[in-house]
């Protein structure tokens, strides 16, 4: 097995500290994904600039994106949330189709963030 | 908290949607109510707005208002005293100076809407800004016009609200946040506008009650005015 080597994961005192925003897309006609992705960065670089969107460390969560309902998770840090709320409610369009960027709520962590937001359930909520 | 946005103009002056449409999406979105102000096109324009809006039944909370967009000063008096008594909401739409300054001199005006619109500076002054404590007039931070620049001219508008934002501060006067929208695409979740306010560099205290208790508070004065309690500054008929 020729693995590539990893360098060891920090200990949670060393990691950034992270913030998950659920956001909705309301649009006229269906949007897809990549499209959301690119027009996300492009108004984070736009109202950030590139020392800001470096600083707020941007990740969109692609497994996390419910087609369907339109609904998505972004990841900032928790210093940065603020800012990154603003420059997606500065987001008009997409391609032709008008939309609406609606955060939903921020969380600490991905899974907290689909059981806040995305109505999915604990796993302990099936016993018995 | 409750929520409020005074300033949304629906398709009977210019804009896009319907009233039923910016009802229906502004509860989506949640707000506690809304003032619809269209421009100003004579007083059937109002009679209009005003049928149209008790048509509709509501769970939410919508005022009719007025947006005044004035020549000159005189014009705007004279606009001011046809309207005052007619709407709950009286806007006046800001960029020329002396219009900004008579603005915030006149106690029956409510709120003073971009007032760095087309200009270089930030519009405001001051003796502006004390007038306007004064008078108990709102300066607005826009949303619309925020979403319609792009590049250099947005962040000009950007550094200019982030101005007035910064002598409303000192000044005491009071600020508060609108959407101006003239579509349902324009208009955001109130908690969003308050993320774009402080990232201009207003405290999110400040933003919080820029959204809920100043409009509130507006909204109230107003009230006891139209039913005729409030007689004049001070002077009111309590029961």
């Amino acid at each position: 097995m020729n693995e590539e080597k990893r360098p060891k994961p920090l200990p949670p005192s060393l990691r950034g500290r992270r913030r998950y925003l659920a956001f909705h897309v309301i649009s006229e006609e269906k949007v897809l994904l990549q499209d959301i992705i690119n027009t996300i960065w492009h108004s984070l670089l736009n109202f950030l600039g590139e020392t800001g969107t470096s600083k707020a460390n941007i990740r969109i969560i692609k497994d996390t994106y419910d087609e369907k309902r339109q609904m998505g998770i972004l990841r900032c840090s928790h210093d940065s949330v603020e800012g990154a709320r603003a420059a997606l409610a500065l987001i008009q369009r997409i391609g032709d189709t008008r939309v609406v960027f609606r955060v939903l709520g921020i969380s600490g962590s991905v899974k907290a963030t689909k059981i806040k937001f995305f109505g999915e359930s604990r796993l302990t909520e099936f016993i018995r | 908290m409750k929520f409020y946005d005074l300033h949304i103009q629906s398709n009977l002056s210019g804009g896009e949607s319907t009233v039923e449409q910016i009802i229906d999406f502004a509860k989506r979105l949640g707000y506690e109510g809304i003032a619809i102000c269209d421009n100003y096109q004579g007083l059937e324009k109002l009679k209009e707005l005003k049928d149209e809006i008790n048509k509709l039944e509501t769970d939410i909370e919508v005022y009719p208002g007025v947006k005044i967009q004035a020549e000159n000063v005189e014009e705007l008096k004279d606009m001011i005293s046809k309207v005052r008594e007619k709407v709950m909401i009286v806007i006046v739409s800001g960029g020329n100076y002396s219009i900004n300054r008579a603005a915030c001199e006149d106690p029956k005006v409510d709120i003073v809407s971009h007032p760095e619109a087309g200009r270089i500076d930030s519009g405001l002054d001051q003796p502006c800004l004390q007038l306007a404590t004064r008078n108990n007039v709102a300066i607005e931070m826009n949303f619309r016009e925020m979403l319609h620049s792009y590049r250099r001219p947005r962040s000009y508008i950007l550094n200019h609200i982030s101005k007035n934002i910064k002598l409303c501060n000192h000044f005491r006067t009071p600020m508060i946040i609108c959407s101006g929208a003239q579509s349902i695409w324009e208009m955001r979740n109130p908690r969003d506008l308050i993320s774009i306010a402080n990232s201009l560099e207003m405290e999110i205290g400040k933003a919080f009650l820029s959204m809920s208790s100043v409009p509130l508070e507006i909204i109230r004065e107003n009230k006891k005015t139209l039913e005729g309690k409030k007689i004049t500054e001070g002077v009111e008929i309590v029961e």
